[in-house]
């Protein structure tokens, strides 16, 4: 395929190039590899080149591993429905592996990388996390984000939009040459042309994962990227193990009634119990009608089936745009018929807004589960988290 | 001024040829009749929650259930959604007869004026504006939650309808005026999806989830406004009877029988207006009913007579679209299918059917 | 004295083509036009192809403006009367296509009575008296209920001009009513015409290509030349004046003024 064709020229400029940049380049995290900004000098293949290897603990929709000189990063379902893809990530001074097989198309991709556009608002804290923010070039569209850092490179101009429009503008792209592209867990034209610049596409499905914590645990991919390993497994462990921590605290107690979701248009939408909310809800010592449902997506319910099974739990939980209580029945009076409606218990995540608008629970919340599963738990076990300060739920007002 | 009358000859036997029309009227509707009231009832009798029939006729009938829920069952969702979906079903239908006569073509429906695309440009634009983006109107618009949605579809739908309005002044004929409103729904499909491109994914969302229809949206609020805004459209229909039996030799017989033109259309496109305008303002866009009513009412009356069809579509889209909001809520499970779904399902056989079977011309269709 | 029936009077025809940015353009098909067309009388309108009788017609039905001068109904400028009101003294029937769906018969005729109806088209017995009377004047009141779509073309145009007759007019406009007919339905129709025009007291104008049979049953005929010029006279004085032959003598053909026939002239000039 074109890209191994051009990768062996690209490799010898890329590694003249790290060369001539080792002075320059932000300090890689706490790596213990050769160089001090991870490139091989002196090429020896019996020198396993990877100390810090990342375990896959929850997430399943990606698997990484490790040979000497290489890793290999294997996506299961790059977008829905897709074929898995896998991408082998050399260790930068490497020689190009010769390899057989599926893997002798695979994208062959130096790291850790320096330069990296990001595909979704959801990528950045997992950057920011492994402090590695300088990678970050590019962002596919600047009005969402949350993080101010972000917004303020973006103002600044080091960090550049490509796809403002939705739809990637890909002569920008290969102007600007990243080396590689993350995508956001879609299919896109413009990714085969990216590749065929000899960018490198990386897909970032992190969405299709239906666990929580297998969510999160994507960071594990950026670190591949970055040679960032060690933080990860830190930042990953530390969230984890929170998690885990608030998650039996809920399951010792008795589960709590709650209502989800809302009415759009005369359908009311909630959440099935095998969804990425669902799972949420259900570590957080949760009930629901509709809990034992395990397909992922939202499911599309009659306002009676939920007026007759639901009405009347106590709490209620929603992620939109209300700020109060008086929103809600604005949109349809007949939620007045809802008993947590009536007690004044509606929980709505929209505490973190951004200053653009967006809602950080889309963007950092994706990375820390744990601080959702905390928000979840103090509402529905008060007594279990006193003293909880909410993070991204809040109660709305009349 | 007027000829002399000459006394008409009582040679002829009027039963012999009147009878057998006019008892088949009879018939259709009684029929129809009773097809409103059987759908009326299982409207409100079923859905996903089983509510015993007594305390449904409690309910009905002023008093209160022993579970408050059913209270709220009957009264908030099954009763506002069948007087919905008769409203919607008799509006759709009227607009349609209308078009599919002024403009002479059996694929007319009371959207080919640009008026569901003018509705849907609206909401586009509060759910874009929504997102933090432009004029301090759409957003307030956005900041109003369901009551913009429905301002804004309205709105969107007034104004295509104004300029088709405008031009049909200067536009002779009527192929002319319909293609002008084909394009204009077009240009703002187009205008549409661009806007779409630019919006929130969560918003889009919002966007497409209106475009399924339904007659479960609306409250008894909403009902205050959308019946008597579709009786008015209902009563300016009723204006132009006379016109479109008349329409139906062409415009040509029609003028020289002292008809307007021009004032029939201006009557039709603005009960059109009100008709299509406010069901798709709370319904979303709902379609092919307006398209294959009329067809089915001509062929169970089996005349073309608009003092016949203009009752007989109103009776038979409201019981049709009963039956569309009964299937998708498909009764007995808790989840609903888009009502969009069950009427494309519905009616893209029926159209197939009425073009194949097409005998003497368009209007001329049924059987 | 305005006679009863119809008068022009010094009338212009042509038509007017709106632009829309720029100014309009007028066509003059033919001016200075005088005729009479009385009640009782069957009137024919004949001359060659293009000469303008259609928009002549146009313009006497009140369709079409005139681009100058008038034309009265029973002594009443066009001009000054309401289209509505104009519908209860002329009808027509058209060359137009129809598709009228599903009508019968019975329903087509009554639609004749649209000018004389409310908004609502509630029918009167008087709209009923008048619809059977139409039917039997034409002699189409066995067709009654059947669909007007699976009847023949002499059928279906007796059935328009009882449509024309039931709106109960003064003046009934036909515009080439014999085209797609076969030979006894031309008979039978222009026949029932000339026999509506004597006992009904109407006015009846009909265009027609048929010169012969124009010549045997018109009381009075109107002949619009190729030179933009309206004769009116009775079929006999206008044979012998000789305008038929200048206006329709081509080739071998020549007008017979005694017989009112045309005759092929032998190839060589001998007879």
């Amino acid at each position: 395929m074109r890209v191994r064709a051009a990768f062996p020229k690209l490799l010898i400029a890329l590694t003249a190039a790290s060369l001539l940049l080792a002075g320059c380049s932000t300090a890689g995290s706490d790596t213990e590899n050769a160089a001090s900004d991870g490139c091989i000098t002196d090429f020896d293949p019996s020198v396993d080149y990877f100390p810090d290897k990342s375990e896959i603990v929850d997430a399943e929709n990606f698997s990484i591993t490790y040979e000497k000189s290489y890793q290999v990063l294997t996506v299961n379902e790059p977008f829905t429905g897709a074929k898995p893809e896998s991408y082998v990530l050399v260790k930068c001074g490497a020689p190009a592996p010769e390899l057989a097989g599926e893997l002798a198309e695979a994208q062959q991709i130096q790291v850790p990388i320096t330069s990296l556009y990001s595909g979704s608002t959801t990528h950045l804290p997992l950057v920011t996390a492994l402090d590695e923010l300088d990678v970050l070039t590019g962002v596919s569209n600047g009005s969402y984000v949350s993080d101010t850092t972000v917004i303020k490179r973006i103002a600044s101009g080091d960090i550049a939009e490509y796809a403002a429009g939705a739809s990637i503008d890909t002569e920008a792209v290969v102007l600007a040459a990243p080396e590689v592209v993350m995508t956001g867990g879609t299919d896109d034209p413009a990714y085969t042309q990216l590749r065929e610049a000899g960018i490198g596409v990386v897909a970032n499905a992190e969405w299709l994962e239906a666990s929580p914590l297998g969510r999160a645990e994507w960071i594990k991919v950026v670190a591949a990227l970055t040679g960032t390993e060690a933080r990860a497994a830190e930042v990953y462990d530390g969230i984890r193990d929170r998690y885990l921590d608030v998650a039996a605290k809920a399951a010792d107690v008795e589960t709590v009634p709650v209502l989800l979701g809302g009415m759009s248009q005369g359908t009311w939408y909630m959440s099935s119990g095998g969804s990425y909310m669902g799972r949420l809800f259900g570590d957080a010592g949760a009930q629901w009608p509709w809990q034992d449902v395990t397909t992922t997506g939202s499911l599309p319910l009659d306002f009676e089936a939920v007026v007759a099974q639901a009405a009347d739990a106590p709490t209620w939980l929603v992620v939109n745009s209300w700020t109060s209580i008086g929103d809600a029945l604005a949109d349809d009076e007949r939620y007045g018929s809802l008993a947590a409606v009536d007690t004044g218990r509606v929980w709505n995540a929209n505490k973190a807004l951004g200053p653009n608008g967006g809602n950080d629970f889309y963007e950092r919340g994706v990375l820390r589960p744990d601080l959702i599963l905390a928000d979840l738990v103090a509402i529905l076990h008060p007594d279990l988290l006193p003293d909880h300060e909410f993070t991204f739920y809040r109660q709305l007002p009349a | 001024m007027t000829a002399v009358l000459k006394t008409p000859e009582p040679a002829v036997d009027r039963r012999l040829d009147a009878s057998p029309r006019a008892g088949r009227v009879t018939v259709v509707f009684v029929a129809l009749a009773v097809a409103v009231a059987v759908a009326t009832v299982l409207s409100v009798t079923l859905g996903s929650v089983t509510v015993p029939l007594a305390e449904t006729v409690r309910v009905l009938s002023g008093g209160s259930a022993t579970d408050t829920r059913w209270d709220m069952v009957i009264r908030d969702l099954r009763l506002p959604r069948t007087v919905t979906a008769l409203a919607v079903g008799a509006a759709l239908g009227i607009a349609g007869l209308q078009m599919q006569t002024l403009f002479r073509n059996a694929l007319a429906d009371p959207f080919i004026l640009g008026a569901s695309s003018g509705a849907s440009l609206g909401v586009a634009v509060v759910v874009v504006a929504g997102g933090g983006g432009a004029g301090g109107f759409t957003a307030g618009l956005a900041g109003l939650g369901r009551a913009g949605v429905v301002i804004a579809a309205a709105l969107g739908a007034a104004a295509v309808l104004l300029l088709i309005v405008v031009l049909a002044r200067w536009v002779k004929s009527a192929v002319t005026l319909l293609l002008i409103g084909v394009m204009l729904g077009s240009a703002t499909t187009a205008v549409v999806s661009v806007l779409l491109v630019y919006a929130d994914p969560q918003r889009s969302q919002q966007f497409l989830v209106w475009g399924l229809g339904s007659f479960t949206a609306t409250t008894w609020s909403d009902l205050r406004l959308l019946v008597p805004v579709v009786l008015g459209g209902i009563a300016v229909a009723l204006l132009t009877v006379r016109a479109l039996n008349a329409l139906l030799l062409g415009e040509g017989y029609a003028r020289s029988m002292g008809i307007d033109i021009r004032i029939v259309r201006l009557t039709t496109v603005i009960s059109a207006a009100l008709l299509a305008g406010a069901t798709t303002a709370f319904c979303g866009p709902i379609g092919f009913l307006g398209l294959i009513v009329p067809h089915l009412a001509r062929m169970a009356f089996g005349t073309s007579d608009h003092r016949v069809l203009l009752p007989g579509v109103a009776l038979l889209g409201g019981a049709l679209a009963l039956i569309c909001g009964i299937v998708s809520q498909m009764p007995g499970t808790d989840t609903v299918f888009p009502l969009n779904a069950v009427t494309a399902i519905v009616g893209a056989p029926v159209v197939i059917a009425v073009l194949i079977r097409s005998r003497r011309g368009a209007l001329g269709a049924a059987l | 004295m305005t006679p009863a029936g119809v008068e022009l009077r010094d009338l212009t025809i042509g038509y007017t083509r709106r632009r829309a940015f720029r100014a309009n353009t007028v066509t003059k098909i033919a001016a200075n036009l005088t005729a009479v067309a009385r009640r009782g009388e069957l009137t024919a309108l004949v001359g060659p192809n293009g000469a303008g009788k259609s928009t002549l017609l146009r313009t006497l039905c009140g369709l079409q403006p005139p681009l100058g001068g008038q034309v009265f109904v029973d002594g009443e400028d066009l001009a000054t009367v309401r289209p509505a009101d104009l519908a209860t003294r002329i009808s027509v029937v058209l060359t137009d296509r129809i598709d009228p769906g599903l009508l019968t018969v019975r329903e087509l005729v009554a639609l004749g009575r649209t000018p004389h109806l409310p908004a609502s088209a509630r029918v009167s017995p008087e709209d009923r008296a008048a619809v059977d009377w139409a039917l039997d004047a034409v002699g189409a009141t066995p067709l009654a209920s059947r669909q007007f779509g699976e009847l023949s073309d002499g059928q279906r145009q007796r059935t328009l001009a009882a449509r024309a007759l039931a709106q109960d007019p003064s003046l009934l406009v036909l515009d080439e009513p014999t085209s797609f007919l076969d030979v006894p339905s031309r008979v039978e129709l222009v026949d029932v015409l000339g026999r509506l025009a004597r006992e009904q007291n109407l006015a009846v104008v009909m265009s027609t290509h048929e010169l012969e049979l124009a010549f045997r049953v018109s009381d009075r005929m109107w002949l619009l030349d190729a030179d933009r010029t309206l004769t009116c006279d009775t079929p006999a004085a206008l044979a012998e004046s000789g305008r038929i032959g200048a206006a329709f003598d081509r080739g071998r053909m020549r007008f017979d003024p005694r017989r009112m026939v045309f005759d092929l002239e032998a190839e060589n000039n001998r007879v």
